[in-house]
């Protein structure tokens, strides 16, 4: 299994909590076009909030060192990585492979 | 899934700047009542006065609170050890006690980024623990130098003036996830932070205050054992100063 495929699997797991906190009618595919920011997507600020702090929190504990997904770069790059699934298993991933133990 | 801050005895507290004054006190308090206490500080040191099976119950981290690489790598331990974090008390800071003409802006920097930044950064890391368990404390530390606008205070009054600042935002930002954030503001208190004060001045601090002696470390720690009750799990976004202030 490769970093992405590793990183998806643990996304789903994440998503997958955000969901069970979701009524049964408001449940979130997991798909790679699902939206998580803008005026598409179904999550609210603090639900965001929440997935990236528990997926940060994943990958830290996977990969043994702390994971930063909400750097400054990552805030203010003008395509945004948090935009849909597939675009943060990419940032993800790519933060991933750069990280190193501090 | 628990979501109350545990009974006394099976907490897990995180308190920065245990090597001296309240902080020290605090953890001696938490660690003779049965808790887990990891204590950080620039210094190396423990607590004395402990039975050897209470420093069992002890661990020391050499940190700069706002030293973001080595404070996340805290975490991460916490996390890694313990898998929780019940309360934070943000202690650690630094005074700087000089009128505002005369103060190198080394200083003030010195003084924000102990006070400011590493309460932010102790803060934002320590929610992200009590997230998972959807309950937490945090405790940071104010000063009646704020309310009172001390002269000669200037840097640190302010930087606790956004100590305060943080404490009623992050606790609006974190209700929803059971964390509650509070203040408590110390009075003069007999630690090497007031070491500097004429005694002048000192009384004339302590005749501006309600009730009219130095405070001590007991005191802070009243406060905060308040803050942490399970039962205070509807007090958010309070600053309590000491003294009546």
């Amino acid at each position: 299994m490769n970093s992405s495929e590793k990183i998806t699997e643990i996304f789903a797991a994440v998503f997958q909590d955000l969901n069970d906190e979701r009524p049964a009618e408001q449940q979130l595919e997991f798909d790679a076009s699902t939206p998580l920011v803008g005026s598409r997507s179904s999550l609210d600020s603090i639900e965001m909030v929440t997935l990236l702090v528990n997926l940060e929190t994943s990958l830290s504990e996977t990969f043994g060192r702390p994971i930063r997904l909400s750097d400054e770069k990552a805030m203010s790059e003008t395509r945004s990585p948090f935009k849909n699934i597939a675009t943060l298993v990419t940032f993800a991933t790519k933060v991933v492979e750069t990280s190193t133990d501090e | 899934m628990s979501n109350a801050v545990p009974e006394r005895n099976e907490r897990i507290l995180l308190i920065t700047g245990t090597s001296r004054g309240i902080g020290r006190h605090l953890a001696e308090r938490f660690l003779s009542a049965g808790d887990m206490v990891i204590g950080c500080s620039r210094s190396a040191a423990t607590p004395d006065g402990l039975t050897p099976e209470s420093l069992e119950r002890y661990s020391h981290h050499c940190l700069d609170v706002s030293d973001e690489t080595a404070v996340r790598q805290l975490f991460h331990e916490i996390k890694r050890r313990h898998g929780r974090l019940d309360i934070l008390i943000n202690n650690a800071g630094i005074a700087s006690m000089n009128h505002s003409l005369l103060t190198p802006i080394a200083t003030v920097r010195s003084v924000f980024e102990t006070n400011v930044i590493g309460t932010f950064l102790f803060c934002q890391e320590a929610a992200k623990l009590m997230l998972a368990s959807r309950t937490g404390r945090i405790i940071n530390m104010a000063s009646i130098a704020t309310p009172l606008k001390l002269e000669g205070e200037s840097a640190y009054a302010a930087s606790k003036a956004a100590v305060v600042s943080l404490t009623e935002i992050l606790s609006r930002e974190f209700a929803s996830s059971g964390i509650t954030v509070n203040a408590v503001g110390p009075s003069p208190i007999a630690t090497d932070l007031i070491r500097g004060i004429p005694t002048k001045k000192l009384d004339q601090l302590i005749d501006r205050q309600a009730i009219k002696r130095l405070g001590t470390a007991d005191d802070v720690y009243n406060v905060i054992d308040f803050f942490i009750r399970p039962e205070s799990n509807f007090v958010t976004g309070q600053v309590v100063y000491l003294g009546g202030v």
